[in-house]
């Protein structure tokens, strides 16, 4: 059902379509400063083109209609390799719309041009938006899956002896990250078959209610398991907030520096392993 | 099943006046808060016929979720498998723990 607007739209789209997409690709590319090659471009903006042209020739000026899917396709993928290049969303939606400025003296000289020039427009402007917000999702993408291996990366669990392993943790402790350090610690306790866990909290900038609400539970689970855990690294203004906010540690034993609660754990081990030798047990 | 394995603990217990009972639970993969308070339950009874509860084997996933029920099975010993709990239970009638 194409309207007697598209047709005519249509009919200058085809039959100027070399010029326009050469005349395109130039301005885009003077925006863009050289950042992307010529060939390149104009290779580019001619799919986008055709996929325009045909959109239009099958569903009429609706740029959100199904006719546009290819061409909807198109500029997300185009706008997902901009922004993985580094180019900011104004310049992305800028490309799209430099086919308006292009298309300007050749449609909007005669009365019924302008009209349809108005239509295209407003097309044009859905299709600019569409490439900001597959931008926006991009970007968050990779924003999520650095967070991701941020959180990966922040929490080793390491063997610090035989029975006995070691958490350092470093930066905020927040419920998602607990949630890892937890799985990683008590899936650590179970392969090494350790008895004692040590968590050092030298890295942790501040301690509140809810932090030591984290750090209870990790113990408590450990605890579980069958595993004593220490906790280690407490900084001097730290205890004080601790003893500030009333937080309570219970009977976990706590140090100040991680060398001091290896060597409890190692007592503790050396003690059980004694009475082991003397056939106590 | 849970109250016949009271029932059934409780009287072997009484019969054979064990003095410490273990509790494997390494092929529990999935607990609610019932199953928590059984094992308090029980290492609670057998405590009153002076018998020891260990439990052992506990998977890291069930005491994820003790946890975030908010049980944390106070009063019940624990240890990492079968062996660590039987040398714990020889160290608690020793009188070491």
């Amino acid at each position: 059902m194409v309207d007697e607007g598209a047709r005519v739209l249509l009919d200058r789209l085809v039959t100027g379509r070399e010029e326009f997409v050469a005349q395109w690709t130039g301005r885009v590319g003077e925006e863009l400063r050289g950042r992307l090659s010529t060939v390149e471009l104009s290779r580019e903006l001619g799919e986008l083109y055709e996929a325009v042209v045909a959109g239009l020739s099958a569903g009429g000026l609706d740029g959100r209609g199904e006719s546009f899917g290819e061409a909807r396709s198109l500029l997300i993928e185009l706008s997902r390799t901009r922004a993985r290049q580094g180019f900011t969303p104004t310049e992305t939606a800028r490309s799209v719309f430099a086919l308006k400025e292009v298309l300007e003296p050749a449609l909007a000289a005669d009365a019924e041009g302008a009209r349809v020039y108005l239509q295209f427009a407003r097309l044009l402007d859905d299709l600019g938006l569409l490439t900001t917000e597959a931008y926006v999702r991009t970007r968050e993408e990779i924003i999520s899956s650095q967070a991701e291996q941020l959180l990966e990366l922040s929490t080793p669990v390491v063997k610090l002896w035989d029975g006995v392993v070691g958490v350092p943790l470093v930066g905020t402790l927040d419920s998602a990250r607990t949630q890892v350090v937890m799985e990683k610690l008590l899936q650590t306790l179970v392969d090494s078959d350790s008895t004692h866990a040590i968590i050092d909290i030298t890295g942790v900038a501040t301690v509140d209610t809810q932090v030591a609400q984290h750090l209870l539970k990790t113990v408590v689970a450990a605890r579980m398991m069958g595993a004593q855990c220490i906790i280690s690294g407490i900084r001097p203004q730290i205890a004080q907030t601790i003893v500030a906010l009333g937080i309570e540690f219970g009977d976990i034993p706590t140090n100040a520096s991680l060398s001091d609660a290896l060597r409890q754990a190692l007592k503790e081990i050396a003690a059980n392993a004694e009475d082991d030798v003397r056939g106590l047990l | 099943m849970v109250m016949d394995l009271q029932e059934d603990l409780s009287h072997r217990i009484a019969e054979t006046s064990a003095k410490g009972v273990i509790i494997d639970i390494s092929a529990l993969e999935i607990v609610d808060s019932f199953v928590g308070r059984m094992l308090a339950t029980n290492a609670s009874i057998s405590r009153v016929l002076g018998a020891e509860t260990i439990v052992v084997g506990m998977r890291p996933a069930v005491a994820m979720t003790l946890v975030e029920l908010g049980l944390s099975l106070t009063g019940v010993r624990t240890a990492l498998n079968l062996e660590r709990g039987l040398k714990l239970l020889r160290r608690i009638s020793a009188g070491r723990v």
